[in-house]
């Protein structure tokens, strides 16, 4: 009883700290006081010290088993296990919007720190990432208390949904919750360097670090999301184009479309209003989720976190949307102003002699390329929504996404291979000429496109002679090996230069910085081969076996043993043995009478080239029916996300610096350079 | 006893809050 006032009064003490924090931040930004710049950032630190204290309280709470609080009992038994307990912090909607506030807090407090000698700017980020935070605090406070107590205290309670009871419960919410909490930060900042009138390049390195920290959460959480629902949800993929799947995916593109877009602002001041507009569209789309989710609104594998909550986030995101576009309407025009600087291109050669595709013609065409995926995938979810307030309600399923989406997807994956090579502001005008007399020489041995055709050629050629027929992989594997290709001879390109160089020691940033984004390059592109590889080379078989009986399924042979009846966590659960080879496989079900329930505990046996994915749907008497999957190629996208993820932290493990010049034309520095 | 919590926690707060302005207070005074 004693610890629900003390978690509320935490919850009402963060709600007049954040507010203090914003009228303090608008002081300092309208007069530029560094004193009440402080008090903001202090208030705004103290706001989030009293989120964590309720944290700590809810989950004292819960660890004790104080049924007396009713998201204790809502979300809890006392047959759940401790870690899972712990984690019905964010399983149950209450909780899950303390830790997107707490997440929110520290993301914010670090950042507004770091960036403090920014005044104006630092002030402006604090309003904003305070007024974002008074409205979490706003609802928890007045609507959807997590601290709210119960009339009777019940002995037992209710329990986690079985879906969720999984280890996959344990890392898959907190990233993906993460990821879309930090999306406020480079949001807070565009609209902090836009309000403010910004200049210098500074706040642009602050922006693109906070987008990157959401960003890789975000990819961690979406990759978690695909691992969980591949191993919990048993219809044998990953990725369903659900609501709530494409509302996560959509930020994410919006942020992988400014973390290229930025690099064109940096180098070239180009590109600088429409950069905000794609950190600050990430933010909006991030909650417009949320919005998704707790409204209910689309039918949705998340169903159950569906809640009251709906038109709240809906009016929040008509906020968020009328002050983003009202402030990029008054500020973010010229482009001079909000990233251009001023700063006048110098070209070392004068621009009549450099044509054709360029990088950043490359990283443009990648924008539209995302912008329009994205918006074809935001149609495809509102739609039911749209179309349902003018007559019939109209749906769309997969195949709408994969045939929409199939060729930005190659237009992508073909830049992977091209945009690396080329130079910024085009071609010289000797180029295809050059080319053509020296083909394995423009502009040294390792930095010619024929490489890409070649390893392109080989592997199609390969695919026709190994008998492959199917049209999407003939398309994307040359593809995705020209990609590889491009990679790898950039790896060349930097190896063979230090070896030869005689600063071989120093590793600069920005070296850093380009081989991680050529490692998450590399990551991208092994998980499209696993996109394309496992749905097109998919096969399943539906049966019912008798004991001994046998199913062949991808080459492999599973004999169906019998079935074995046990418990688990005092749930009654029934194991299918089935015998592969050397190995057992053994899918189950677990029952939850009192929930009325049954969830299918899925068993895999994984290898690099495929797995066997089976799932147990019915028993009868001795018989069991059965799912039977292969699916080759799944372990890439794990193991592709990895290096993505990777390749993101090697380039990203340091200060933010200031680029300090315009890149001399034609300078040969990658994507990942800045 | 919700509002003595968030009050107590309010009072607590505020010193360190408010420091920066208070700091300036006092090396005017002094």
């Amino acid at each position: 009883m004693l610890l629900a006032e003390l978690g509320s009064g935490f919850l009402l003490a963060a709600l007049a700290l954040v507010a203090f924090s914003a009228l303090a931040a608008l002081r300092a930004g309208r007069r530029g006081d560094r004193r009440w710049g402080q008090v903001g950032l202090r208030a705004f630190v103290a706001g989030f010290v009293c989120v964590a204290g309720a944290s700590a309280t809810l989950l004292a709470a819960l660890l004790g088993r104080d049924f007396a609080v009713a998201f204790v009992t809502d979300h809890t038994d006392r047959s759940l296990s401790l870690p899972l307990t712990a984690a019905a912090f964010y399983g149950g909607q209450e909780g899950s919007l303390l830790y997107w506030l707490l997440l929110l807090g520290a993301c914010g407090s670090v950042a507004l720190a770091s960036a403090r000698h920014r005044v104006r700017l630092a002030a402006y980020a604090n309003l904003v990432l305070a007024a974002v935070a008074a409205f979490f605090l706003i609802v928890l406070v007045a609507v959807a208390s997590p601290f709210a107590l119960l009339p009777v205290t019940p002995p037992d309670g209710v329990g986690l949904n079985p879906v969720l009871r999984d280890g996959g419960m344990l890392v898959h919410p907190p990233f993906l919750l993460a990821g879309y909490s930090a999306f406020a930060v480079p949001f807070a900042f565009a609209m902090a360097a836009l309000v403010g009138g910004e200049e210098g390049n500074d706040w642009i390195a602050l922006t693109r670090r906070y987008a990157l920290v959401a960003w890789g959460l975000q990819s961690v959480g979406l990759t978690l999301g695909m691992w969980w629902a591949y191993h919990v949800l048993g219809w044998g993929g990953y990725w369903g184009w659900d609501p709530v799947e494409n509302a996560a995916l959509m930020p994410w593109l919006a942020t992988t479309a400014y973390l290229h877009s930025v690099q064109v602002q940096e180098r070239r001041g180009g590109l600088g209003s429409w950069s905000l507009v794609l950190v600050i569209s990430a933010f909006l789309l991030s909650i417009l989720g949320t919005f998704i989710v707790r409204s209910g609104i689309l039918p949705s594998v998340h169903s159950f976190a569906v809640s009251p909550l709906g038109p709240w986030f809906f009016g929040f995101l008509l906020v968020a949307v009328t002050a983003s576009g009202a402030v990029l309407a008054w500020r973010g025009t010229p482009e001079a102003r909000s990233g251009g600087d001023g700063r006048p291109a110098a070209p070392a050669v004068p621009e009549r002699e450099r044509s054709g595709p360029s990088r950043e013609g490359a990283f443009v065409l990648q924008n539209v390329l995302i912008a329009a995926l994205t918006a074809a995938i935001l149609w495809g979810t509102l739609l039911p929504l749209l179309s349902g307030m003018v007559g019939r309600e109209l749906v769309v399923g997969p195949s709408y996404y994969q045939r929409v989406g199939a060729p930005f997807f190659l237009g992508l994956l073909g830049l992977l291979a091209v945009g690396p090579l080329l130079p910024w502001r085009g071609l010289s005008r000797g180029w295809s000429r050059r080319l053509l007399v020296h083909p394995l020489q423009p502009p040294g041995f390792l930095g010619s496109p024929l490489w890409a055709v070649l390893a392109a050629g080989l592997t199609l050629v390969g695919l026709v002679v190994g008998g492959v027929h199917q049209l999407p992989v003939l398309v994307t594997f040359p593809l995705v090996a020209a990609g590889l290709a491009t990679c790898l001879q950039e790896y060349g390109r930097g190896a063979s230069r230090w070896l030869r160089g005689p600063g071989r020691a120093r590793s600069s940033t920005s070296q850093r910085r380009r081989y991680g984004a050529y490692l998450a390059h590399l990551g991208v592109l092994i998980v499209a081969a696993g996109l394309i590889g496992s749905h097109v080379w998919q096969q399943e078989r539906q049966v019912i076996l008798q004991p001994g009986q046998s199913v062949t399924v991808g080459g492999h042979t599973l004999t169906y043993e019998g079935t074995l009846s046990g418990s688990r966590d005092g749930h009654p659960v029934t194991t299918a043995r089935l015998r592969m080879g050397a190995e057992t496989l053994e899918p189950s079900r677990v029952s939850y009478p009192s929930l009325g329930q049954t969830v299918s505990r899925i068993a895999i046996r994984s290898t690099p080239f495929d797995d066997v994915y089976v799932v147990l749907t019915d028993t009868r008497g001795r018989a069991a029916a059965l799912n039977v999957f292969d699916n080759p190629l799944v372990s890439w996208i794990w193991a592709g996300a990895g290096l993505l993820v990777l390749g993101v932290l090697i380039g990203n493990l340091t200060r933010p610096e200031v680029v300090p010049e315009l890149a001399p034309a034609g300078s040969r520095a990658p994507v990942g350079a800045r | 006893m919700t509002w003595v919590f968030a009050a107590l926690l309010l009072l607590l707060a505020a010193p360190p809050v408010l420091w920066p302005l208070l700091a300036r207070r006092e090396r005017r005074r002094g």
